[in-house]
């Protein structure tokens, strides 16, 4: 042990115990430094950015480190118990202790991002944001310069007639999601489909189209450009000034008008520059592809074979996914990994050191059965969402009133630690479950009165199950200073039968 | 001059180092005063060092020293007994029916060391965990008159129980007496000095850094102790404590207690158990004996005062020689181990003198006639 870490380790047997005994600054001080070290080994990782992410296995190499250290300090950790020696403890102390388990927990699970957040940092470092789409950008307009004959075509079109609402549509065009589905389109010959829309489904089909030729109030022509984006990234462009261009975009650049003699020698070097750069073949079977060419592969499917631009394509999307794996869109699932895990096991730790090993253990196996209970029985009945969920939240409920009991008796009863111990770790959980409660039984009422489709019943919904989240820590927060300290303080204190 | 003082001054006198210098370290630890325990604690320190070698003279000058600055101090400390926890015809049976504690009443003030003896399975333990909040009661009620409004948890903040059976810890031993006496709020440069005191108080400086599957199971109970007194509990319940530790330690750890209890700065009621029935006779103010669950006798209790004097005997002399010498004025009993000789004419002295008398050779001789011993 360093000879800060020890003095400090000192100081903190001597004045602080509470803190001393979770050892976080054991766990804080030895985990951040595994975490450099691996960040420095994860930086030294020789793999190639355009091929797919290694995080899966490196994921699981270092969770089972993460579980061995886990244990390691659950050895150091029980080793000491303020609580259970019955000391000096304030109100704050359960708490404090509290955060301190999470602090330690969490730092134990961070190792598991090490890499990723490793392999993001040389993603940017690799390749800029702005060099990322004028690449994707180039190499599109490039290679339909390139093959400006082959891929010159005439667009597809559908003629759309608008029709009431409620009227039933002679063909069909089938509503998913907000989306259309697209009508066939066979290349070089155009299909005339005629689609029957209603005016506010019309009204969104109008913002797909590249081209609309009105001829009456209700009948119109919608015209696609062929797909020229073979390189095709939708979250490229999200945080660029430069924007990917469309196929549309491309049509204007090379095909509206008629080319000038272009220098193909020039414009096929850089290309060929373009594409050494980000083709990246990996030697597994499942990223074999024929590029042979076929006799009836389509002029889109020559092109793409002959420049490889399927490999292309799978490492501008590997290098992406490593670039914007921490972009506002996709943190939350990570935050929420790193939340949950971390205050089960959290949970698990504060309720094992406030409670005997005996009714811990009894604690788990009801929490196990009355779970298996509580599923047959609704899979017996066919119970619907809400009912399970309100049955939850009934659970904690009455989890809180038995706890309540310790206030009245007068010895130490297993079962009562188990009511004390199940409400504890159910009510972290309470506000989300009354949400998804009130969700689910919200989609039952509608779907009772309505019928069909009960999608999106509550609009910002991730909104609210933050809210749900964020409530359903400040309560546990608040019942630890103003309720479980005293509960589990009067339990555990009491003399046995 | 304080008697305390005068009695080390007697045991450095006559030699009796080890004692006083475990005495001096007692009357250093009433005085409270950090840089007198840090004295102390090196004193005991250079007592140990020289202890196997020649005692030189500067150890007496420091002694002599030291007990001048204690004397000082402690002329301002008085000692006070107040009451500390009342059991009023407490009684416990257990579900299985199988044992049953019949209802017990008992005070215990600070500076109390209150004997609970009897033969296994009769209750003792079950008494001592009663008092310790550990067993709930069926009958009766404890008053822990010194807590206000307390609940367990005060309860079982300011009293320490020590079982028989000492559960395992982990750690060194000195980190855990360092966590015991910072969680009982004492920090800082404090902790540190009391926990080298209670090493040094207790013989277990040598073995600070050891593990408990290093140290053996008399040092156990010997740190348990240690870790107890750090908490400073004002009473301390001991199941058995003399179990693991061989003679010697018996005798000075229960002396050791005896003063502990009686401390000016931090006095404590003890209330302990064992078969140790005339070791703890010696050291306790009470003596309970409990048999079948009942209290079948305390010491002090005029209705059951003896009506005859008892004395146990060891000798390789027949009955027939032993009436002979005593002119049968005594009822002998033979155990197989030893003749118990019950007789209301004669007292021990007399006893004693006649078999001395009487050339009988005596391995073995005790007056119990005022001992629990009567009853078992």
């Amino acid at each position: 042990m360093p000879g800060l870490l020890k003095s400090a380790e000192q100081k903190l047997l001597l004045n602080k115990p509470g803190v001393w005994s979770t050892r976080t600054h054991l766990v804080l001080y030895y985990g951040l430094l595994f975490m450099v070290l691996l960040a420095v080994v994860c930086f030294l990782d020789p793999s190639d950015l355009r091929t797919g992410s290694m995080s899966p296995i490196w994921i699981g190499f270092v969770s089972v480190i993460s579980i061995i250290a886990l244990v390691v300090w659950l050895i150091y950790l029980l080793r000491f118990n303020l609580f259970k020696r019955y000391g000096v403890i304030d109100r704050f102390y359960t708490l404090t202790s509290f955060i301190l388990y999470f602090i330690s927990a969490g730092i134990i699970v961070l190792f598991a991002y090490v890499q990723p957040a490793v392999e993001s940092i040389r993603a940017n470092m690799a390749y800029g944001d702005e060099e990322i789409v004028k690449d994707i950008n180039a190499i599109n307009t490039k290679v339909c310069q390139l093959e400006y004959n082959l891929l010159k075509m005439p667009w597809s079109y559908d003629t759309v007639s608008i029709v009431e609402e409620g009227e039933e549509p002679r063909v069909n065009a089938a509503y998913v999601d907000g989306d259309y589905e697209r009508t066939d389109t066979i290349a070089g010959k155009p299909a005339r489909h005629h689609i029957f829309l209603d005016s506010a489904a019309f009204s969104y089909k109008q913002h797909e189209v590249d081209s609309l030729i009105k001829l009456n109030d209700t009948l119109y022509i919608l015209h696609y450009t062929p797909a020229y984006d073979f390189i095709g990234l939708a979250i490229a462009d999200n945080s660029t000034m430069n924007k990917l261009l469309s196929s549309f975009d491309l049509y204007n650049k090379v095909f509206k008008y008629p080319q000038h003699a272009a220098d193909r020698a020039t414009i096929s070097k850089e290309l060929g520059v373009l594409l050494h750069k980000y083709h990246y073949q990996e030697d597994l079977p499942s990223h074999s592809r024929n590029l042979e060419i076929e006799e009836n592969d389509g002029p889109f499917d020559i092109v793409s074979k002959k420049y490889h631009l399927v490999h292309v394509q799978t490492a501008f999307s590997n290098i992406i996914e490593k670039k914007y794996r921490w972009s506002k869109e996709n943190l939350p699932p990570y935050i929420r990994v790193f939340y949950y895990v971390t205050l089960i096991i959290t949970l698990l730790v504060f309720i094992f050191r406030h409670t005997t090993t005996r009714t811990f253990f009894l604690s788990l196996l009801t929490g196990v059965l009355l779970a298996i209970l509580t599923g047959l029985t609704f899979a017996f009945f066919h119970s619907e969402d809400s009912t399970f969920l309100l049955t939850i939240v009934n659970y904690t409920i009455l989890f809180f009133l038995a706890s309540l009991l310790v206030f009245y008796i007068h010895t130490r009863k297993v079962v009562t630690g188990i009511f004390i111990n199940l409400f504890v770790s159910l009510v972290p959980f309470f506000p989300l479950f009354i949400f998804f409660w009130y969700d689910a039984w919200k989609k039952e009422q509608i779907y009772k009165q309505y019928g069909g489709d009960v999608q999106g019943v509550i609009t910002n919904i991730d909104k609210y199950i933050v809210y749900a989240e964020t409530g359903g820590a400040l309560l546990f927060i608040i019942l630890l200073v103003t309720y479980i300290n005293k509960v589990y303080r009067r339990w555990y204190s009491l003399p046995q039968e | 001059m304080h008697t305390r003082i005068a009695e080390i001054q007697s045991y450095l006198q006559h030699n009796d180092l080890s004692l006083a210098v475990r005495r001096i370290l007692d009357a250093s630890l009433d005085t409270a005063n950090v840089p007198l325990l840090k004295e102390s604690i090196a004193f005991s320190q250079a007592y140990r060092q020289h202890e196997k070698t020649a005692i030189p003279a500067t150890f007496f000058q420091s002694a002599n020293n030291l007990l001048d600055k204690i004397d000082h101090v402690n002329e301002k400390l008085t000692y006070h007994t107040t009451p500390l926890v009342t059991a009023q015809q407490i009684g416990k049976t257990y579900h299985s029916g199988n044992f049953s504690l019949q209802p017990i009443s008992l005070q215990i003030n600070t500076g109390d060391v209150v004997g609970v003896v009897g033969e296994n399975g009769n209750g003792k333990t079950t008494l001592l965990r009663c008092i310790a909040g550990q067993l709930a009661l069926d009958t009766g009620e404890l008053n822990f008159s010194q807590l206000q409004q307390a609940d367990y948890y005060d309860i079982k903040h300011h009293l320490a129980f020590i079982p028989q059976r000492i559960p395992k810890w982990y750690g060194s031993l000195k980190d855990n007496l360092h966590f015991s006496a910072a969680i009982y709020g004492i920090k800082n440069e404090e902790n540190t000095v009391m926990v080298d005191f209670m090493l040094e108080r207790l013989d277990l400086t040598p073995y600070a850094h050891l593990n408990w599957s290093q140290i053996s199971s008399g040092y156990r109970t010997r740190f348990e102790i240690a870790r107890i007194l750090l908490q400073k509990p004002k009473l301390l319940i001991l199941d058995e404590p003399l179990a693991n530790l061989d003679i010697n330690a018996q005798q000075s750890i229960l002396t050791d207690l005896r003063f502990m209890a009686k401390s000016v700065h931090n006095p404590m009621g003890i209330l302990l158990s064992s078969q140790q029935l005339h070791e703890v006779e010696k050291i306790a103010d009470t003596v309970l004996l409990i048999k079948n669950g009942s209290c079948l006798f305390r010491t002090g209790e005029p209705e059951k005062t003896a009506q005859a004097f008892v004395v146990e005997l060891e000798t390789t002399a027949g009955r027939d020689t032993l009436q002979q010498v005593l002119n049968n004025q005594g009822e002998l009993t033979y155990n197989g181990g030893f003749y118990t000789i019950t007789a209301k004419e004669l007292s021990a002295q007399d006893i004693l003198s006649s078999l001395v008398n009487g050339k009988i050779p005596i391995t073995y001789f005790r007056d119990i006639t005022h001992s629990t011993k009567r009853f078992i």
